[in-house]
């Protein structure tokens, strides 16, 4: 990973991310297009990731590009464009050993009984559900069926995006009121994104490093998760032990 | 004894409350007062969520688990209590250079809304709260 500044304000971080989201299947009765939504998931979030972030008026410390090396006594306005390779990888586990540490997870229910209220005042049941910024993400399988982009929503809230409800912003992909027109990413949103992946720009200058996705156990967060009576998870506990 | 100790906390509160990226002085923004808020005044996650994205505060408190320079992470920003996030985030802190003459006068804070700094401090609060997040 590496940064370079082209000394009019503008710092291009170049680097390569392999994300890997786990899929836990938990339904009762297994999910016979699975490998299908796990494809397409691979896909869209490939795509949606590539061609890099940008954001602009980022407050951060002065970058010496001689030194590499940030300044932490002296503040800097920067546009910073996120120039990352992902590569994705959506694999399913079958075992719950195989969830380490701070993997990024995906869970597979039965249903979900959880409703929302949007903005306007209107009911809505929940086709997925997540805890942003590194946190897992679930999906209904059925209502997956009916939208394969739910997944890939579900775990950009892991990756730190928050959902819409303006209405005028129905083509994008974090709209959640289930009437998309379309499924577009902002390039601030990739750039929020980007930046929740890195982390830590001044974690750049040392080279390359092990990102740990934020100090989490994301085993004993799913549990505490499935768990939570209010999310109304319905699924095969025995798959969950 | 006694003396002591309160010396010591008001140390460490001192100490605490010194660390942040900035290095000038003042800013101004009036609290919100209570019950004063106009009833258009609605919390919208995402509209907060832009509101700490645009001002750039990941880059300096990272999310979680660990400090830049010893800047409070994220985290523990969504750990204090709303009035002690508003002096320390938008009223004592970043010494000015957020606001119209700061260094960093085109991301201005003071240009921020009662109605803006609250959801903003609520958008902290409930980073710490693991909220779920639907969608249909």
């Amino acid at each position: 990973m590496h940064i370079s500044d082209n000394g009019s304000g503008e710092l291009t971080l170049y680097g390569d991310f392999t994300i890997t989201l786990k899929v836990l299947d938990l339904t009762t009765n297994g999910a016979p297009n699975l490998n299908s939504l796990m494809t397409f998931t691979q896909q869209v979030i490939t795509s949606k990731l590539r061609g890099g972030g940008y954001k602009s008026g980022v407050i951060y410390f002065e970058y010496n590009s001689s030194t590499k090396s940030f300044n932490f006594r002296k503040n800097h306005t920067y546009s910073i464009r996120y120039n990352f390779n992902c590569g994705v990888n959506v694999i399913q586990i079958n075992m719950l050993s195989q969830l380490k540490g701070n993997d990024f997870v995906l869970a597979v229910v039965d249903s979900i009984g959880h409703q929302f209220t949007d903005q306007y005042g209107k009911k809505h049941n929940s086709g997925g559900l997540a805890q942003r910024d590194g946190g897992p993400a679930v999906v209904s399988y059925n209502e997956w069926r009916k939208n394969k982009y739910i997944g890939v929503h579900e775990f950009f809230h892991t990756l730190g995006l928050g959902d819409i409800e303006d209405l005028s912003k129905k083509d994008r992909l974090m709209y959640h009121l289930g009437d998309n027109t379309s499924y577009n990413i902002s390039d601030n949103e990739r750039g929020d994104m980007m930046s929740f992946l890195m982390r830590n720009i001044s974690d750049m200058t040392k080279g390359t490093y092990s990102y740990t996705n934020l100090n989490f156990n994301t085993l004993d967060l799913l549990r505490r998760f499935l768990k939570d009576t209010t999310n109304g998870f319905k699924y095969n506990k025995a798959k969950f032990r | 004894m006694v003396s002591n100790t309160t010396r010591l906390s008001l140390g460490s509160i001192l100490l605490f409350m010194f660390v942040a990226c900035i290095n000038e002085n003042k800013i101004k923004i009036k609290a919100p007062k209570k019950n004063s808020l106009p009833d258009s005044c609605r919390y919208y996650a995402y509209d907060a969520g832009q509101i700490v994205s645009n001002l750039s505060c990941y880059n300096c408190h990272i999310r979680r688990g660990e400090r830049l320079n010893n800047i409070p992470s994220f985290d523990e920003l969504a750990a204090m209590d709303s009035l002690k996030l508003l002096n320390f985030v938008f009223t004592k802190k970043h010494n000015g250079n957020y606001s119209i003459k700061g260094a960093f006068k085109t991301s201005r804070m003071d240009t921020l809304s009662d109605c803006e700094i609250k959801s903003a401090i609520r958008y902290i609060r409930d980073y710490g709260r693991d909220i779920s997040l639907p969608s249909q």
